[in-house]
């Protein structure tokens, strides 16, 4: 009897922590971020999809698109997959993959925490990504559609 | 030279065959290994960007395989397990997932063929599974190969034209020089010491060259002097000389020495000259003289190197060489010109050179200087001459030898015959007192009987009575035949004397050799009786009447039965000084036929022979009478005619102070 309370309390518990992370995930918002140089201030979404799944290659001053992004195993990085590539992560991946494999495109780099990112693109000229928020001079927020957060 | 050429064939097709299949193995290999891991290499990469989300390996491996111009495509397939309806059994499904270039549509199952090489790589990760396949085209390989075939074929032809080349090096090196060293040592073998062998290279062939024919050249030098000495030790007299002197220029020819003329100078330090004899290489005489060590300049200088064991040379002009002529002629040494200079002009240049040996000096002159070498054969040939002069000194000396022996024999032969002669003369004295008191008895005959026959005339012619007269007559006839008779013996004995005086004839004849030594006994003993008064002896004869007549040399044997009776006598005579009466002196002379022989023995009792002299007694002038009284040649030609003309045997038996057995054995058979 109390081993199946035992039970009972892990499932609830873990679906609990199911529920709360997806549903947090889907409210992260996100913050698109570039470095000061050759990255637009400002973009509509479609533009944004179009860099950031590869088609864009350089910017306006020649310089070349850098996509910076977070591992899909983050939160961050799961709710960029939804919100922009409307994609899971495997899915990402293997889009990446084709692209990469047939030589089409300059493969994303992905990080592991949000410092990582940004002070990749921080640095990186062309670069562009994505985070939660930021808070870093050295970068710049981009309005995508005219919102700081998307 | 086949051998070289063999190996080069070898090692050309090595390179131009196996060399090539093996690069291209190698090549091959390699290029599949390259695939291989480029393959691996772009799946590793898959598998990090699918698991790690990190596209930078994948990304750089594609981009390095992509950039090859060698690929015809690069394959990723996915691996898909496809469940059948029952939910127990599936099947794994291959689906090309993306390839590059895009236009290519791959068959997942193709294998490599020779136009191109396909490899896979596997790789699996949690979302996705699958391969990579990659194929590369094998026209690279195809034209590597090529190249390679090509390079090796040219590389082929290159180590053949240097292996033709080292061949042709070799064999002008080493095969050719080392097939004519065989061919020379070959004919070397045969005995043909003419051969040499042209190598100037600096290398080991050139100098086994070299030592070849230095080792030509030592033997040809020996088998020359070889020959000269077997010459030298067929010299049989001094007269072969003169034909061992050409052999030697002969030899000196043979050896290569270059020279015009030549000579022999011999130094005669007991009349302080040099005796030259000068010839033309093949032997013809140029001139014969004697140079005095004090005459010319070049006299003293050759005594002087000759003293000092030195070779001369000196260098002639043609002025020098008429010069010496015109001084030749002036001194009566040579008569012309033309036979001296052996040519019809005189040469325009002379190089003397005397090598010394022993007894003088070889000369050797030539129109140029001889090398050092030319020098050595011709001092070789010097000590050989040495030998065949010294070979002639002796023989000379022996010639000299020999004929003063032969002078000094007839001398011993002469006085021999006159020793022999004294001898007989000395034995005849012995036996002149025998023969008188032999002759004087006949002659007593003779004379009365002589006076009987007168007194017995007168008496007939004083009283005629016929009876009376018959008697008388009678008496006298009687008496005329025993005068006849004693006439004719004295007659005998005078026969015999001269016979015994007489050199032997050496003419056998049938001799009564009993009568022989009767007679010889008596007159022995009458002859030792008129000399001494007080001699006597008893003599007792034991002669065997079987014998008869034996063909001997009668004056020789009487001779010797003669010596042994006077011998006999005359030891027993001196034995019975020495005594006195109560010794009996007996001499006997015994004869016996036995199996074919006939033995004469003369038997004394007299003092005997000493032993330390038995074995002297019959050499020549050994005596042991006084001096004066024996030539000591008595015994010694009685062994002589016994042994030598008789072929018998003469035996003595002696002991000292009881007498002497003196035994000749005379083979009948022979006579």
């Amino acid at each position: 009897m109390k081993y199946m309370k035992l039970m009972i309390y892990n499932f609830v518990f873990g679906l609990s922590l199911l529920v709360s992370g997806a549903l947090s995930a889907q409210d992260l918002e996100l913050t698109v971020i570039g470095n000061p140089q050759s990255v637009p201030s400002e973009m509509n979404m479609n533009q944004l999809q179009s860099v950031l799944k590869g088609e864009k290659f350089r910017w306006d001053d020649g310089s070349p698109v850098r996509i910076a992004l977070m591992k899909t195993n983050t939160p961050i990085g799961t709710t960029t997959c939804n919100k922009i590539y409307n994609m899971t992560g495997n899915e990402l991946n293997k889009y990446f993959l084709a692209l990469v494999f047939q030589g089409k495109v300059k493969a994303p780099t992905f990080f592991n925490s949000v410092s990582e990112l940004e002070s990749y693109v921080a640095q990186t000229p062309g670069a562009i990504g994505v985070l939660q928020n930021s808070t870093d001079d050295q970068i710049k927020i981009i309005l995508v559609d005219g919102k700081k957060q998307i | 030279m086949l051998t070289v050429l063999f190996v080069v064939m070898l090692f050309a097709l090595f390179i131009l065959f196996y060399f090539p299949a093996r690069q291209e193995r190698y090549l091959l290999e390699n290029y599949n290994d390259e695939i291989e891991n480029f393959a691996k290499t772009v799946a590793l990469g898959v598998k990090i960007a699918i698991t790690e989300q990190n596209f930078e390996g994948v990304e750089t491996a594609i981009d390095f395989v992509r950039n090859d111009s060698r690929l015809r495509y690069v394959s990723l397939v996915q691996s898909d397990t496809i469940w059948e309806a029952d939910g127990i059994n599936y099947e794994i499904g291959k689906a090309v997932f993306k390839t590059f270039p895009d236009s290519v549509v791959i068959d997942a199952m193709a294998v490599s063929n020779d136009f191109y090489i396909i490899k896979s790589a596997a790789f699996s990760t949690p979302i996705m599974s699958g391969e990579i396949i990659l194929s590369f085209s094998t026209d690279e390989i195809v034209e590597s190969r090529r190249q390679i075939r090509m390079t090796s074929l040219i590389a082929s032809l290159i180590v053949f034209i240097i292996g033709l080349l080292i061949g042709y090096w070799l064999a002008r090196n080493i095969s050719i020089p080392v097939l004519a060293l065989r061919d020379a040592a070959n004919k070397v073998g045969e005995g043909d010491l003419t051969q040499s062998v042209r190598n100037r290279s600096r290398d080991e062939i050139g100098e086994l060259s070299v030592a070849f024919n230095k080792m030509v050249k030592d033997l040809s030098i020996e088998a020359a002097l070889e020959r000269v000495r077997s010459e030298i030790a067929s010299m049989r007299s001094k007269e072969d000389l003169p034909r061992v002197t050409p052999l030697i220029w002969k030899e000196l020819t043979s050896l290569g020495v270059p020279f015009i003329r030549c000579g022999v100078f011999i130094v005669d330090e007991g009349l302080e000259v040099i005796q030259s004899y000068l010839s033309t290489p093949d032997g013809q005489s140029l001139g014969v003289f004697n140079m005095p060590y004090n005459g010319d300049d070049i006299a003293s200088k050759l005594y002087d190197h000759w003293i000092k064991e030195l070779v001369y040379t000196e260098q002639w002009g043609k002025e020098q060489f008429l010069n010496w002529m015109q001084n030749l002629i002036d001194q009566g040494h040579i008569k012309d010109f033309s036979t001296y200079q052996g040519a019809t002009a005189p040469p325009e240049s002379l190089d003397l050179h005397f090598v010394p040996f022993k007894q003088g000096m070889l000369y050797v002159g030539n129109k140029s200087v001889l090398s050092e070498d030319d020098i050595l054969l011709v001092k070789s040939l010097a000590e050989a001459f040495s030998v065949a002069y010294t070979r002639y000194e002796d023989f000379k000396k022996l010639e000299d030898a020999n004929n003063q022996m032969e002078i000094t024999l007839s001398e011993l032969k002469a006085t021999q015959t006159q020793l022999i002669q004294s001898e007989k003369m000395a034995s005849l004295g012995e036996l002149t007192a025998g023969i008188a008191h032999e002759i004087q008895n006949p002659l007593n005959f003779v004379i009365n009987f002589s006076e009987v026959n007168g007194e017995l005339i007168d008496e007939l012619r004083g009283e005629r009575m016929e009876s009376l007269e018959e008697d008388i007559l009678s008496d006298i006839s009687q008496n005329l035949e025993k005068i006849y008779h004693h006439g004719k013996r004295a007659d005998a004995i005078v026969k015999g004397m001269l016979q015994h005086s007489q050199t032997s004839n050496e003419q056998k004849v049938a001799t009564d050799i009993n009568a022989l030594a009767d007679e010889y006994l008596r007159l022995a003993y009458h002859g030792l009786r008129a000399k001494d008064k007080s001699f006597n002896s008893i003599m007792k004869t034991d002669f065997d009447e079987k014998i008869g007549s034996i063909k001997i040399i009668p004056q020789d044997i009487g001779r010797v039965i003669l010596n042994l009776i006077t011998n006999a006598f005359y030891a027993v005579n001196a034995k019975k000084q020495e005594i006195g009466d109560s010794f009996e002196p007996v001499v006997s002379i015994i004869t016996k036929k036995i199996d074919g022989k006939v033995e004469i023995k003369v038997v004394d009792n007299g003092e005997g022979i000493p032993e330390q002299v038995l074995d002297k007694i019959f050499q020549p002038f050994f005596t042991t009478k006084p001096t004066g009284q024996g030539t000591g040649l008595g015994l010694s030609i009685a062994y002589d005619i016994i042994t030598n003309a008789h072929g018998g045997k003469f035996k003595v038996q002696s002991k000292e102070g009881e007498g002497t057995e003196m035994l000749i054995i005379i083979p009948v058979d022979s006579n």
